[in-house]
């Protein structure tokens, strides 16, 4: 068999399309209803905790979906963390949606534009079914938006197939064999699906076009920051191999590697097909047998905790096997861990143990004479070993029979899901449109010349736009430009520095730096931050009142106790009359001399109430007690007394 | 371009539009036709779009075409260990179907149709038969329909080997139809359950199976009576089978929007089947046969008092010939009086009710209030609706729609007013309860 070199793939030969389909959380508040569109830290006690069961249900077409039918065999409990701060009835499936967020629709037609893309002429809010509990209803909400868009790169032309508004679903936080815990947190918060169509032909290029698609979302300053925020899924085929969608590739330079890889996997499993045809394998057929008496003195903790849990020992013959199951489809993953991922994602089990990796796991060399003498095991044969409940076996020898005979086909159409290092896990089956009708409780959308005014108006600048403006017109420097160029604040920042006098550096400083260390200090939550927050607070009348170094403190001040700049100086004791306060005070204590060398310490009180009675209760009666407590210490000192 | 007609919908078809100098390729099933818009349900993807067709748009129909929305329907097996059953399908969100044409939902299941959506059932009970004397919502609903299901149910209870009824139902007005067949079926001696759903069949999350899963649990039990039988939490463990006469529906939307008034649900029934008695079970005994007295007066109404309303429309109803007036009027029993120093102001209802009931209109007081009892005699202005002869029943605690079905059935079945009032007064099936003990308000405020 041929050893495929990860760094030496010639892509032209292999065929190789890429495509993307990237997902960006907005921010706004929640698509079908008015909650807030934040995250809850899963530590948090639920205000209130729900349990539900789904039943799969046969689509439009009459069918039921694979991917259905697949989550309807586990069956499992699906247990909803409701937090009051950020959930609705709506999102526990108890209440209709409400009409479709406006401002999501305006953002989702802001990259319509952006992408060059073309509205469809009337759209419908879809149910897509989604039965493995991440969805309270059994259904994602989505709509088609718009089609036909393209991107322009060095390398070429990329069409934008499709662009999609739909919400996100639950975020799961607990799985166990027969139940998932779900947090309804992130139920319901609109989504942007864009689709690029697979025109991307070498690793680097998918990295460049996820890059700038990335760029296009966060130039309507609309979307949410921070991990999770943007999920990419990435569709790769080669000419002999099969179309595979990988999942969750969060870390954009993680892209080149996971297509490398995939290109790898298929290469090897090509290499193991035509093994296979050069065994004379025509079919693969699994002996069973239970083998557990084999292990009753065993050492091994795997399977003393197997057995412990009622669970048996069997064996699946393979003939004519040999040296398969250990072949690395991608590093450090052998044909062994694919057939342990599949069973991982189908059934209860957690792995297997196959022949060309044992001995090892506290099976030794005497159990492994012991096996091939139980089941006659023959020089070119192999084996697996499963651990499950007895009548899971025939399950299990189903799925691995099934998966082993695709070997001989070809490789399996399928979602993956990314691994840390690049490699992917199986998932699902791909999901086929047979899982989509429309919503019932929602009108179509319609997007009328007002709305395509609205959008066309509020299109953010390009990025070399913006560049000009903040190095030319701002005189930004060009560390702070490269930044803010990027940012999701730069429609803000262009929106407050061209309405008011302030140093566009000050606010760009404040937007880009000031506030990361304030949320990375937990002084304020973003997610609650709204556009108009930033606009009321530099646009205020008093916004000059404000000591420079003071900028940050008095923004949280009043955005976390919602009052205007004055009041926040005010409480923080930063106001000018502070200087008037100081002064006040040294008249008071100057006109007071006998009575507080009369009274010692004990004179606070009556200064107090001598300088509250001058400062006519404008300024903060701690911020008086400080300043008369230290001045007092300093004079009872130099006094001498 | 070549216009397409309503018989072509179903049909493969692609469509090709110019549009911002782009050709825009849109190939799906045409699901509708409105005016210049073609709906398609896209081919590669199923979503729905509609595309707009003009002059210039290419047109291109394939041979191919699907049947859309069709619901299934299940053979019903017979397994004669277990209790069998008379199941009677009449429309609502359980019996829904969704219309792939107008994204709208709509009544079309059979009741066969409806059992295959919870194929479990054939494992607790043996659905002997099936009917189905109407499909609607129940919006749509009247007294006919409540005296033709009455008929149904009581020609099911009287067979020796039925052991009970199930009824699925649109939930708005589930324990109307309820209380409406208590009233009509006289010593009703097996269970008769009635059961809804608050989410439609096309969805995983649909409730409508879990809700007839626990009522045909309790058709074992032998209880006899007519219940709801709904979801008992937001969750999907347990449903409440409360009596129809104190069963309410107290929330627009939510599964478990139905709450016993005034009352104790008699059992919480666990999907497992697993039964948890609220009430001592052996208390509840029917020792006489069924008869059927489904007797309606429609000329009874509901009227609502309330501050600045007119009461000249009592005056309408009694133009009308209407014989009952149920008034649903404020906490024990208010209706505005406004009395001055010599008689009372326009809008008092007082002179409308005396001349009403000088008509021999029999006028009965309810409360908005909906948990309580009303009361004659704590104020004065109640008094001088009792001194008109407003009935109040002995303070009776029945909910307003109860009290509406159970006094159109005794106007049909009572000759004079003695009769009708003693038997308005009378706890027929449960409907008034003799106290009320703390729990049944305090649960509805957890």
């Amino acid at each position: 068999m041929k050893k495929i070199n990860i760094d030496n793939l010639d892509y032209k030969k292999l065929g190789l399309c890429c495509g993307i389909e990237l997902h960006q959380q907005l921010n706004t508040h929640k698509l079908f209803c008015n909650c807030k569109s934040k995250l809850i830290n899963e530590a948090t006690k639920p205000d209130k905790v729900i349990s539900r069961r789904l039943r799969a249900v046969s689509s439009e077409a009459g069918e039921l979906d694979s991917t259905a039918k697949e989550e309807q065999k586990k069956n499992k409990l699906f247990v909803y963390n409701f937090y009051k701060s950020c959930n609705c009835l709506v999102e526990t499936d108890s209440q209709p949606p409400f009409p479709i967020n406006n401002e999501a629709l305006k953002i989702a037609g802001m990259i319509t534009k952006l992408t060059n893309s073309v509205f469809v002429d009337r759209s419908y809010v879809m149910r897509k079914q989604v039965i493995d509990g991440s969805n309270v209803s059994g259904f994602q909400r989505t709509a088609l938006i718009s089609t036909n868009g393209s991107l322009d790169f060095d390398f070429g032309k990329v069409r934008v197939d499709k662009i999609l508004l739909e919400e996100d679903a639950a975020r799961a936080i607990e799985r166990t064999d027969d139940k998932v815990i779900y947090s309804l947190d992130r139920l319901g918060i609109p989504l942007i699906e864009l689709v690029v169509w697979h025109d991307i032909h070498t690793p680097e290029d998918t990295k460049a076009v996820a890059l700038k698609v990335g760029q296009i979302f966060r130039s309507t300053g609309k979307t949410k920051r921070g991990l999770g925020s943007i999920r990419q899924d990435i569709n790769i085929s080669i000419k002999d191999g099969s179309r595979v969608e990988i999942k969750g590739a969060q870390n954009l330079d993680l892209i080149p590697e996971i297509v490398k890889r995939e290109i790898v996997r298929q290469l090897n499993l090509l290499e193991i097909k035509e093994e296979l045809q050069k065994r004379d394998i025509k079919r693969i057929n699994l002996e069973t047998k239970k083998i557990s008496c084999l292990f009753s003195k065993t050492e091994s903790k795997v399977i003393k905790n197997s057995f412990n849990l009622k669970k048996e020992i069997f064996i699946l013959k393979l003939e004519n096997f040999k040296g398969l199951l250990g072949y690395e489809i991608q590093p450090d993953r052998r044909l062994g861990t694919e057939i342990a991922s599949v069973l991982k994602a189908t059934t209860t089990l957690k792995g297997i143990f196959h022949l060309d990796e044992l001995p090892n796991y506290g099976i030794t060399e005497n159990d492994l004479t012991n096996i091939k003498k139980e089941i006659n095991l023959k020089e070119n044969d192999s084996f697996i070993i499963v651990m499950c409940f007895s009548d899971e076996i025939e399950d299990v020898k189903r799925i691995i029979e099934k998966r082993l005979n695709q070997l001989l086909v070809g490789i399996p159409k399928e979602t993956r899901m990314a691994t840390i290092e690049g490699s992917t896990e199986y998932q699902r089956p791909l999901s086929g449109s047979a899982r989509m009708y429309p919503e019932t409780d929602l009108s179509a959308i319609e997007f009328d010349s007002k709305y395509l005014e609205d959008i066309n108006n509020s299109l953010p600048l390009t990025i070399k736009e913006r560049e000009k403006l903040y190095l030319e017109k701002f005189k930004l420097n060009s560390q702070l430009v490269d930044k803010m160029k990027l940012s999701n604040f730069a429609p803000i920042f262009e929106n407050i520095v061209s309405n008011s006098n302030i140093s566009p550096t000050t606010v760009c400083v404040f937007l880009l730096e000031d506030l990361t260390k304030a949320q990375r200090e937990n002084l304020i939550d973003l997610d609650d931050v709204v556009e108009s927050d930033f606009i009321n607070f530099f646009l205020d009348q008093d916004f000059n009142k404000i000591p420079k170094q003071k900028l940050l403190e008095c923004f949280v001040y009043s955005f976390n106790n919602n009052v205007k700049i004055n009041k926040a100086l005010l409480d923080l004791g930063f106001l000018e009359q502070a200087a008037d306060v100081s002064e006040i005070v040294d008249f008071v204590i100057e006109d007071n001399k006998e009575k507080i060398l009369e009274l010692k310490e004990r004179a606070v009180g009556l200064l107090m109430g001598r300088v509250m009675s001058e400062t006519k209760g404008l300024v903060d009666g701690k911020i008086i007690s400080k300043m008369v407590s230290e001045k007092l210490k300093f004079f009872l000192k130099n006094s001498n007394v | 371009m070549c216009a397409l007609l309503k018989e072509d919908i179903g049909k493969l078809i692609t469509i090709i539009n110019n549009k911002e100098n782009k050709e825009i390729i849109f190939k799906g099933y045409l699901v509708d036709i409105k005016e210049n818009f073609y709906k398609i349900k896209l081919l590669d993807n199923g979503y729905n779009v509609d595309v707009l067709v003009t002059g210039s748009s290419k047109i291109v129909i394939e041979d191919q075409k699907i049947t859309l929305g069709k619901p299934k329907s299940k053979p019903l097996n017979y397994n004669k260990n277990l209790p069998n059953i008379v199941y009677i399908g009449t429309g609502g969100t359980i019996g829904t179907h969704v219309d792939y044409n107008t994204g709208g939902v709509f009544m079309c299941r059979t009741p066969e149709e409806i059992i295959s959506t919870t194929p479990e059932l054939e494992d607790i009970v043996n659905i002997k038969e099936t009917k189905s004397p109407f499909i609607k919502g129940s919006e749509d609903l009247g007294y006919k329909d409540w005296q033709e299901i009455s008929k149904i149910v009581y020609n099911s209870i009287i067979q020796k080997e039925i052991d009970g009824v199930i009824i699925t139902h649109g939930t708005d007005i589930l324990s109307w139809t309820g209380s409406a067949i208590s009233f009509m079926v006289d010593n009703i001696n097996k269970p008769v359950l009635l059961v809804g759903a608050q989410k439609s069949p096309d969805r995983a999350s649909f409730d409508g199976s879990m809700n007839l899963i626990c009522a045909a649990h309790f058709i074992k039990e032998k209880i006899p009576g007519v219940y709801t039988v709904m979801h008992g939490s937001i969750n999907d463990d347990f449903c409440y089978v409360i009596k129809a006469v104190k069963s309410k529906k107290l929330h627009t939307s939510r599964r478990d929007s139905f709450r016993a008034i005034n009352d104790t649900p008699i059992a919480k029934v666990y999907q497992n089947g697993t039964i948890e008695y609220l009430v001592n079970k052996n208390e509840i005994v029917v020792s006489k046969l069924p008869t059927l007295n489904n007797f309606f007066s429609d000329k009874v109404a509901i009227i609502k008092a309330y501050p600045n309303s007119d009461p000249r429309i009592i005056d309408w109803y009694l133009d009308n010939d209407y014989k009952g007036l149920i008034i649903e009027g404020t906490a024990l029993g208010h209706a505005p009086i406004l009395k001055t120093d010599n008689g009372y102001e326009k809008k008092s209802w007082l002179p409308y009710l005396k001349k009403a009931i000088e008509n021999k209109v029999i006028v009965i007081m309810c409360s908005q209030s909906i948990f309580g009892r009303v009361n004659g005699k704590v104020y004065a202005n109640l008094r001088y609706l009792e001194e008109i002869g407003v009935e109040f029943l002995d303070q009776h605690d029945m909910l307003v729609e109860v009290a509406y079905l159970k006094l159109a059935n005794a106007l049909s079945r009572f000759k004079t007013k003695k009769e009708i009032i003693n038997f308005m007064k009378t706890n027929v099936v449960g409907e008034i309860s003799n106290k009320e003990i703390p729990n049944s308000f305090d649960k509805s405020l957890e």
